[in-house]
């Protein structure tokens, strides 16, 4: 059976779709145009050379609804026409979700090549659509949570953050070193949306949302888009020769679905099986690019990866996980500094691991770096935290 | 759906017994009848062992809140709840382990801790719509 490589990526900057501050203002489908034309760009290629082959396109499924049988107009707009389509919709796993199933479709000999395009643009337009939210969201979510006066994502968070500073002692400067470093990360990335500098004291001074969570605690929403192009070893040497290959990916939907009596800041990603089935340990990962909708969702993810028996909290304190500390965690800024481009924010976090496995990351490189972790969450159960778990690990070949 | 003050469920005939069951003081789990398991929310068959055979069971008036948050701004649902602000939610234990999400009524809402105990206080919205609503009592 072929490898399966990552042979080209694009990142269209994200946006707050601010006209007023000379941003862009795009919809999905002109972000599935760009990112469309970078790839290609990226790969040499014209799009009547994409015509001629045998490839798969994926997308996510965006905040703002579309049509029900969508990937079908996604293609008539772009003109093009793959041999089949993959579409998600497992939120903050959309792209990790995509990402496993464009590896089996070229792992199974049924196409060479496979296109991603992870674009959202939650804000535009900027006047919702809809009642409340840009989606229509989960029954349990309308029936049990927003009756009560929740707000969604954000009062999730906060009952697991709460737990776990309960849990684990975690305290509000160690979710803030979570900001601040990926913040410094961040300064360096060209394609951060946040990259002026954040210290402890601003971080404290930032007001609650929903308290424990401060608003420098979750992401920032913006407008974006990102390519990816997978292929199988071949396929890859046409395109370039500085292929990212997928060692391997797993994922897990609804994780523990006997969900009540569990304890909501363990976040068992199925990371244990891909080290086992890949023959690499803990030790052999230079890097992690960690989803990270909130601060605590990155210190419940060292402690589940195992790096971090002591809390994630006080591994924070103790080790620093900026690009150029201990151990590297979401060296682009992740979506917290980067922006997160709704169910797309994913991509961001995937394409920082290409560009670092390409030595392509500028000032934020990692220094000889051969292997990389990335992980992709989704869906805020009911009394649960983020039950569609995803995680892939990437190395130079 | 919008009320005044804030949002209403969808009422369907999976949750119809527990928002009338609130409505009327009580908060109703549903059990199954062969491998008696609870569960919350309400669901069409048994996410233990698949049973379509589901009964509505009487809770205990009292739990302990094992999470909880005070939100502090109205963000993607009804600006009626700007009024209340800032309020409690949080994630309510029941006797034998079952959590439900619930208002939580406190004199303070920043004296509310991990541990403390709620008692059963729901809010009548119809006659057919209660909403879990619990008073911190210590
Ligand atoms: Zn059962």
């Amino acid at each position: 059976m072929t490898d399966v490589h990552v042979s080209g990526y694009a990142v269209i900057p994200p946006s707050r779709a601010r006209a007023d501050r000379g941003e862009a203002v795009l919809t999905a489908e002109e972000y599935h145009a760009r990112a469309l034309s970078e790839l290609l760009h990226s790969l040499g290629i014209g799009k009547k050379d994409l015509d001629g082959l045998s490839y798969a396109l994926g997308i996510n499924r965006t905040l703002w609804p579309h049509a029900l049988i969508w990937s079908a107009e996604v293609a008539q707009n772009l003109g093009i026409a793959p041999k089949l389509t993959i579409i998600s919709d497992h939120g903050g796993m959309s792209a990790l979700g995509l990402l496993s199933q464009g590896y089996a479709l070229i792992k199974s000999g049924m196409v060479d090549h496979v296109v991603l395009l992870g674009v959202d643009s939650p804000l535009t337009p900027s006047k919702p659509q809809g009642e409340y939210r840009l989606e229509r969201t989960w029954r349990y979510e309308l029936n049990y949570e927003l009756p009560l006066g929740m707000i969604g994502p954000l009062s999730e968070a906060a009952l697991i953050a709460r737990r776990h500073m309960y849990e684990h002692g975690t305290t509000p400067e160690q979710l803030g070193l979570v900001a601040v470093s990926q913040r410094k990360n961040a300064s360096k990335n060209p394609w951060a949306y946040l990259k002026q500098p954040l210290t402890i004291d601003e971080y404290l001074k930032s007001p609650y949302l929903a308290e424990p969570v401060r608003i420098l605690d979750a992401v920032i929403p913006v407008n974006g888009g990102f390519a990816l192009m997978l292929s199988s070893s071949d396929g890859a040497k046409r395109f370039t020769d500085k292929p990212v290959r997928i060692e391997g990916v797993e994922t897990q939907v609804n994780s523990e679905p006997q969900n009540e009596l569990r304890d909501i800041t363990k976040l068992n990603i199925p990371s244990a099986r891909l080290l086992e089935r890949v023959g690499v340990g803990l030790n052999d990962i230079d890097f992690l690019e960690l989803y990270d909708d909130f601060t605590v969702v990155v210190l419940m993810q060292l402690e589940a990866l195992g790096f971090a028996s002591e809390g994630g909290g006080r591994f924070v304190e103790k080790n620093s996980i900026t690009y150029d500390g201990d151990l590297p965690v979401n060296t682009g800024g992740g979506q917290l500094s980067g922006g997160q481009a709704g169910t797309a924010g994913g991509f961001s976090l995937i394409v920082e691991a290409i560009q670092q496995l390409r030595e392509e990351a500028g000032e934020r490189q990692v220094k000889g770096t051969t292997r990389g972790l990335v992980t992709g969450l989704g869906c805020l159960g009911y009394n649960h935290n983020l039950i569609n778990r995803g995680v892939a690990l990437l190395s130079k070949p | 759906m919008e009320r005044a003050g804030g949002t209403l469920p969808e009422v369907d005939g999976v949750n119809k017994d527990f928002f009338e069951g609130l409505a009327n003081g009580k908060l109703l789990l549903q059990r199954c009848s062969e491998c008696g398991s609870h569960q919350f929310y309400p669901k069409p068959w048994c996410v233990v062992c698949g049973s379509l055979d589901l009964e509505w069971t009487e809770a205990s008036k009292e739990g302990k809140v094992y999470t909880y948050t005070i939100i502090n701004r109205v963000i993607g649902n009804s600006k009626e709840f700007e009024k209340e602000l800032p309020y409690a939610v949080g994630s309510v234990e029941l006797e034998g382990g079952i959590r439900v999400y619930a208002r939580l009524l406190a004199a303070n809402p920043s004296s509310i801790r991990i541990g403390c105990r709620v008692v059963l206080e729901p809010r009548r919205l119809t006659d057919k719509v209660g909403l879990p609503y619990f008073r911190v009592v210590e």
